[in-house]
């Protein structure tokens, strides 16, 4: 193990220092010694970065030692646990959640306020850990899969992470929008029928 | 002349840490006088006392030890910092004071240098240095204790954004980085000539550009760093999309950031923030970018959507990198999402 005393040195001293002699000493454990918990704190983000193994033992309230070591094997091996609970997580959960958005609003009211709830809506449900299986769009609600859209990028981000997006395809010729469909494919009304009777879930916001 | 006594933590840096901050200033006795408009209950850059019906006047003050060697730029830098505070608050400049600390055994022509450069940069801001006070201590400090005027009814406050505006940084990202790398020896000509332009710069063009336009609410990024004074403009029923693709910054901070050129202050601004944030596809790199305390950093404008091409084209005349960093979006988990 090799020390490096930073105590008294300001940041970002501690963690070049600390840094450098992790590059420089590839197989050893290096102790850093600091005064106080920010650096601490800046140490173990560049022991994340550098993927160390990160010990720390508080001494005192002004004195820390943190401990960082680089082991080439413990990496790969979270990495493919993750890559497996995600799998089974995708396995556990139903085929057939459908999101059906029918207008450009989310509920009645204003027109302005009803836009802007949709478009958050779209939104979350990027954020959400499992996603919709479909998002079925008709009538008013084509509008938000069509070029220029505000909702496009986010319905693009649904599409890229395995949702499947239908735009009714009646209903983008009724508002001349054919030509823009930005995402997904085009629909007819008894794939749509087919689609609502399978369904196991159904969500109209 | 000597060299100025050079702090490694100087500028907004030098500030102390929000959370630290804030425990200790709950303690105090909460004005009440109905005519004080902004005062301790929010955390806006500046107070608003209302005189009459049509006039308000803006205070501030703001000083720190240098974060660069030359005194002249340092003065222009500390003064424009002081001065932004009172632009944040979408008021006028009328006069300042000069706030010194400096050291009796020191040249007296490096203070000469310091106050000539808040001198001309008040001068700018169209407004009129009437005095100071000045102390000697064992390191430099300068800034200004600056009055300003306001419409009562035209006060920008940090948290008056709405649903669905749109947020405009009018500087660059990252000049706590640059000097970081700066005081290690790494930073090159190129990111600083960009860190002592964006600094020294008033925000008055970028304020006096935003008050044609439909502007809800308004703050500036200092010490705090971006996220930092951003969790200052959300409230209870919003949360911001932040996209990390279009936030302004000086090219090489990121490089240095991760090359961890960062500072105690930029922890100490992730350790206030907290869980109030979220990455998506950010690098370690670009978070610390957004933890980064600034010195006189950009204005942040929460403007309506209609407004947001224009005024971001009118900004962007002014020759200094801006750009749309989020979007006021319906409440969702957390008050803010930084996608990368």
């Amino acid at each position: 193990m090799i020390k490096i005393d930073m105590r008294n040195k300001q940041c970002p001293l501690p963690v070049i220092e600390t840094k450098k002699m992790l590059k420089e000493n590839l197989n050893q454990k290096i102790m850093t010694v600091v005064d106080n918990i920010i650096a601490v704190e800046n140490l173990q983000k560049l022991g994340k970065q550098m993927s160390c193994e990160i010990t720390v033992n508080e001494i005192s309230k002004t004195e820390y030692e943190v401990i960082l070591f680089i082991n080439e094997n413990s990496n790969d091996q979270n990495s493919v646990e993750i890559k497996d609970t995600k799998q089974k997580n995708k396995e556990n959960t139903e085929q057939n959640t459908i999101v059906v958005i029918s207008s450009e609003m989310m509920g009645s009211g204003d027109e302005l306020l009803g836009k802007t709830l949709l478009k958050g809506y779209i939104y979350a449900l990027t954020q959400l850990d499992v996603l919709p299986d479909y998002i079925l769009l008709y009538n008013g609600g084509v509008h938000l899969s069509i070029n220029g859209a505000d909702t496009l990028q986010d319905l693009i981000y649904l599409q890229a992470n395995g949702t499947k997006i239908s735009s009714c395809g009646a209903c983008l010729d009724y508002y001349n929008q054919t030509k823009n469909l930005g995402v997904g494919e085009i629909t007819n009304m008894y794939a749509i029928a087919e689609l609502l009777s399978k369904a196991t879930r159904i969500i109209k916001p | 002349m000597e060299d100025i006594l050079f702090c490694n933590n100087g500028g907004c840096s030098a500030k102390l840490g929000p959370k630290a901050l804030s425990k200790v200033l709950s303690k105090l006795t909460q004005p009440t006088d109905p005519m004080l408009l902004v005062g301790t209950e929010s955390s806006d850059d500046g107070a608003v006392y209302k005189l009459t019906d049509d006039i308000a006047i803006v205070q501030t003050l703001d000083f720190f030890p240098p974060m660069v060697e030359d005194p002249y730029l340092f003065g222009q830098i500390a003064a424009a910092n002081a001065l932004s505070d009172i632009y944040a608050m979408g008021g006028e400049v009328k006069t300042a004071l000069n706030i010194v600390c400096f050291p009796e055994d020191m040249d007296l022509n490096i203070l000469g240098k310091i106050l000539q450069g808040g001198s001309e940069k008040v001068s700018e801001a169209g407004g009129s240095l009437v005095g100071g006070h000045s102390i000697h201590d064992t390191s430099v400090k300068y800034g200004l204790s600056v009055t300003g005027v306001v419409h009562p009814d035209k006060i920008m406050k940090n948290t008056g954004a709405k649903i669905g505006d749109i947020l405009i940084l009018t500087k660059p990202l990252g000049v706590g980085i640059v000097s970081t790398a700066r005081t290690m020896g790494v930073a090159s000509k190129q990111a600083l000539d960009l860190t002592y332009k964006s600094m020294s710069t008033l925000n008055k063009y970028s304020s006096d550009i935003s008050k044609k336009y439909q502007v809800h609410g308004c703050t500036d990024v200092t010490g705090f760093g971006f996220l930092g004074h951003l969790l200052e403009m959300m409230t209870d029923n919003m949360s911001i999309r932040v996209k990390m693709k279009t936030i302004p910054y000086i090219p090489q901070s990121l490089e240095y950031s991760e090359e961890f050129y960062i500072t105690g202050a930029a922890q100490k601004n992730r350790n206030f923030v907290g869980d109030n944030v979220r990455f998506k596809n950010v690098s370690f790199a670009q978070e610390e970018l957004l933890f980064d305390p600034q010195t006189s950093g950009g204005l942040l404008i929460a403007v309506d959507p209609k407004d947001a091409p224009a005024l971001l084209k009118e900004l962007q005349q002014l020759d200094l990198p801006v750009g749309i960093v989020g979007e006021m979006i319906p409440r969702m988990d957390v008050s803010i999402i930084v996608e990368g």
